[in-house]
């Protein structure tokens, strides 16, 4: 499976929500860039996640379900590290 | 019980689980106010050999408002730190502790505190050194001292202590969750059965504490200490609160585990028993991550609670004058949610203004009594619970009494109670050796050694 394959029968829930807006790199620079929104629903049952490990290899795993992959993708990985928008901590 | 495994999710976090708050003027040092907050419940003493211990991926929070609006006006945070000595053992301690810095004790445990005001946030400890569980005779010889050294003394003004401790909290549990039984008065149940004194299972069992005595002048909306009941400066409102990180990731292949994502409220307390005994179970849940200010969302439960209405059938014929009491509960909404104005109870008021809300409401302006009543204001002694929560406060039978309708004809005179409002006790407690006089006033825990002793 593919990876748009693998994202698109994961599920409509991102964790990360620029995951799916790079789906296809080389049609990343044609894509609205990301927004920031409130959430508009509930966390699903099913949460899909994406989680960087490290940044300079664009080494990300995508999990969904009971399974998980992980992708060497620097666009992906690049466009993640930007939507991680650090806000101060609240005590 | 008063909020151990109170609702089904916390209920499997136990790290997590805020099981009492207390928050009552320090009697041995009337210019500070001494706030505990409990996790961990029912520590089998004997647990080991990885004894109990704070969630280095928890955030434990004291909230204090001091103006009445049910949102925090002063935060402090604890965030804990485990340190290993040796991996390559599988032991607790090597050797005797006899020391906080004693090598021979293998798995430590640290922490640091943050205070926020509307001056900013501020680091006001770190390092802080907690104590091991008391573990026995041979691990443990000078339990006491071992802990009196874990009580830390601030720059700031602050005591701080966090560690093992007795569970200070007595009840009945057995009988209580069999179907409301009350064993001093269970031959009169709807199942009936011989009377008998109450069984607390909580004596031989520890809980982790953590505990901050504050001045009171660096908890109050102007910095002062207050000494006038009937002012509204003199409350302040008291809860605790456990918070866990979004997304954790568990990397068993590397042995790692990553952690992301903002602080999420699991656990929540301010009075005894409200989420347990007022929330019902399918809401609890959510109470635990909602905030106080919320709490209005609650209200019918506490107006009508579902306790009052299964008292009367639970015990044919003794609750005949509850069973006949239909209007809302304003004695408990003022208990539990709103503090109780001026004019109800001569001398006394915790009211903090309309914004329902759980919190401990504590009158800084009354002083320690010189010889508590466990039944605190319910038994004329106005330092007790509901004016904060003492460690040796009776609360459950407080509740019982008060939710039988013992309280009600404080809003209105001419209901009479039942007789047995003021009778219905679930019979137990606390014994000798619960407390000790001095902070942190829960009592040393039980040794795994010794208890049970047989």
């Amino acid at each position: 499976m593919n990876r748009r394959n693998f994202v698109k029968k994961a599920g409509t829930a991102v964790t990360g929500a620029a995951a799916l807006g790079v789906v296809g790199a080389a049609s990343a620079n044609a894509e609205p860039e990301a927004e920031v929104t409130e959430p508009s629903a509930a966390v699903p049952s099913e949460t899909l996640v994406a989680y960087v490990r490290d940044v300079d290899s664009g080494e990300v795993t995508v999990a969904s379900g009971t399974g998980e992959t992980t992708y060497r993708d620097k666009a992906l990985v690049k466009r993640l590290v930007k939507a991680a928008r650090s806000s101060e901590e609240v005590v | 019980m008063s909020s151990h495994r109170e609702a089904p999710e916390i209920s499997k976090d136990p790290v997590a689980d805020n099981t009492d708050v207390y928050a009552f003027v320090s009697p041995d040092r009337p210019d500070t106010v001494t706030i505990i907050t409990n996790y961990i419940p029912l520590e089998g003493p004997a647990g080991g050999p990885n004894f109990f211990e704070f969630g280095d991926d928890v955030r434990y929070s004291i909230y204090i408002d001091n103006d009445g609006d049910a949102k925090p006006d002063v935060v402090y945070q604890f965030s804990f730190d485990s340190r290993l000595r040796n991996p390559n053992t599988f032991l607790y301690n090597t050797g005797p502790i006899g020391s906080l810095s004693d090598p021979n004790w293998n798995r430590r445990q640290f922490y640091s505190i943050k205070r926020r005001d509307r001056h900013g946030t501020k680091t006001i400890g770190s390092g802080l050194a907690s104590p091991p569980c008391n573990i026995g005779p041979r691990s443990t010889p000078h339990y006491p001292t071992l802990a009196q050294a874990a009580v830390h003394h601030l720059p700031t003004g602050e005591t701080v202590f966090a560690g093992q401790r007795n569970d200070g909290f007595f009840v009945d549990l057995g009988s209580i969750f069999d179907l409301g039984d009350l064993r001093p008065f269970q031959n009169l149940h709807l199942i009936p059965t011989p009377a008998a004194p109450g069984v607390d299972p909580l004596k031989d069992l520890n809980v982790h504490t953590i505990a901050i005595q504050v001045p009171i002048k660096h908890l109050t909306r102007d910095g002062s200490r207050p000494t006038n009941q009937a002012s509204a400066k003199a409350v302040l409102g008291i809860w605790g609160g456990a918070s866990r990180r979004r997304v954790k990731v568990i990397d068993a292949a590397n042995d790692a585990r990553g952690e992301s994502g903002p602080w999420v409220q699991v656990s929540r307390l301010g009075n005894p028993l409200f989420n347990e005994v007022i929330v019902p179970l399918g809401k609890k849940d959510r109470w635990n991550g909602s905030n106080p200010v919320g709490d209005w969302a609650y209200a019918a439960n506490v107006e009508h609670p579902e306790l009052a209405k299964l008292l009367p059938v639970l015990y044919p014929g003794v609750f005949p004058n509850l069973a006949g009491l239909s209007a809302a509960r304003a004695d408990l909404v003022a208990i539990l949610l709103t503090g109780i104005p001026p004019g109800i109870v001569p001398g006394f008021q915790n009211y903090t203004g309309k914004t329902l809300a759980d919190m401990l409401r504590l009158n800084v302006a009354i002083p320690p009594a010189a010889h508590p009543k466990p039944l605190g204001i319910l038994g004329g002694d106005l330092a007790g619970y509901p004016n904060g929560r003492r460690v040796g406060d009776d609360v459950v039978t407080i509740e019982l009494r008060a939710i039988a309708g013992a309280t009600y004809p404080l809003v209105k005179p001419s209901f009479t109670p039942d007789g047995a409002a003021s009778l219905v006790t679930d019979g137990v407690s606390p014994g000798p050796g619960r407390y000790q006089s001095t902070f942190p006033y829960l009592g040393t825990p039980h040794s795994g050694f010794d208890t049970p002793s047989s």
